[in-house]
C-alpha cells in the first residue's frame, strides 16, 4: 500500500491535472511529470509512464463527460488521432537518435507562433 | 469535409503524434490548433474532440512504458481516478466560458506551455 501522505499527493496531482485536461483539452502530463518528480521523487521515467496511465484514465473520462453534451465529433477524433498513433512511434524512434536544444527552442516558438494565431482568430 | 481539409488534418494529426513522442508533450496542444483552425469546430468541442484524438496515443505510449518497466501503475491509478473529479469541474468551467475567451485563455495556456519547453532547455 502507498503511505497515506502519499496517497493524498497523488489525488491532489490527479485533481489539479484532471481540471487542466478538461479545461483545455490537453493530457495534463504537464502538471504531472513535473510533480511526479518534485512533490513525490520519481525519476523522469517512471514519472513520464504512470503520467501516461494516469492520462489514459484522464482522456476516457473528460472524452465520455463531453460527449454527453455533443461536444465530441468522433469523426474528427480518429481524422487526427489515428495518424497521431503513427507518428508518436515515429517521434520516439527520432528521439533515441536526436537529442537537440535547438529543436526544442524551435518547436516553442512554433508553439508561440500557433498561440499567436489563435489570438487573431 | 473537403479533401484538402482531410489531408492537412491527417498531416498534421501525424506531426502532433510525432511531436509528442519526440519532446515528450502531450499531442493535445497540437490536437486543439488543428481542429479549431483546420477542421473549424468551436475552440470548446475542438478541446473536447482533442481528449477522444489522445485516446489511442496513450493508450499505446502507456502500454509501451508498462513493457519498459516504467509505470507505477498504484500511483498512476490513483492520480487518474481523482483525475476524474477535476475533469468534472474543469467540464463545467468550460462549458460555461464563452468560445472566444476560452480560445484566448487556450492561447494563453500555450505560451506557458512554450516558456516551460525553454525553460528546459536553460544551460545546455
Amino acid at each position: 500500500m502507498l503511505p497515506t501522505r502519499s496517497l493524498l499527493m497523488l489525488a491532489g496531482v490527479g485533481v489539479a491535472s484532471g481540471f487542466l485536461s478538461a479545461l483545455f483539452g490537453v493530457g495534463g502530463g504537464v502538471i504531472v511529470v513535473p510533480a511526479l518528480v518534485l512533490l513525490l521523487g520519481f525519476d523522469t521515467r517512471s514519472a513520464t509512464g504512470t503520467s501516461l496511465a494516469a492520462i489514459g484514465i484522464t482522456a476516457v473520462a473528460g472524452a465520455f463527460s463531453f460527449s454527453l453534451f455533443d461536444h465530441v465529433h468522433w469523426n474528427s477524433a480518429a481524422l487526427v488521432g489515428l495518424p497521431a498513433l503513427a507518428g508518436s512511434i515515429a517521434g520516439v524512434r527520432l528521439q533515441k537518435r536526436i537529442s537537440s536544444t535547438t529543436l526544442t527552442r524551435l518547436f516553442a516558438l512554433f508553439v508561440v507562433g500557433v498561440a499567436i494565431v489563435l489570438f487573431l482568430e | 469535409m473537403s479533401t484538402t481539409t482531410v489531408v492537412l488534418a491527417l498531416v498534421l494529426g501525424f506531426s502532433a503524434g510525432a511531436l509528442s513522442g519526440l519532446f515528450g508533450v502531450g499531442g493535445g496542444i497540437l490536437f486543439v490548433p488543428t481542429l479549431a483552425l483546420v477542421v473549424g469546430l468551436s475552440q470548446l468541442d475542438a478541446q473536447a474532440t482533442s481528449l477522444a484524438a489522445m485516446i489511442p496515443v496513450v493508450a499505446f505510449g502507456a502500454w509501451q512504458q508498462h513493457r519498459a518497466g516504467n509505470v507505477r501503475w498504484k500511483a498512476g491509478f490513483a492520480v487518474g481516478a481523482a483525475s476524474v473529479l477535476g475533469v468534472l469541474g474543469g467540464a463545467v468551467l468550460a462549458t460555461s466560458l464563452d468560445d472566444d475567451l476560452l480560445r484566448n485563455l487556450f492561447a494563453v495556456f500555450l505560451l506557458l506551455v512554450a516558456a516551460q519547453l525553454l525553460w528546459s532547455t536553460r544551460g545546455r
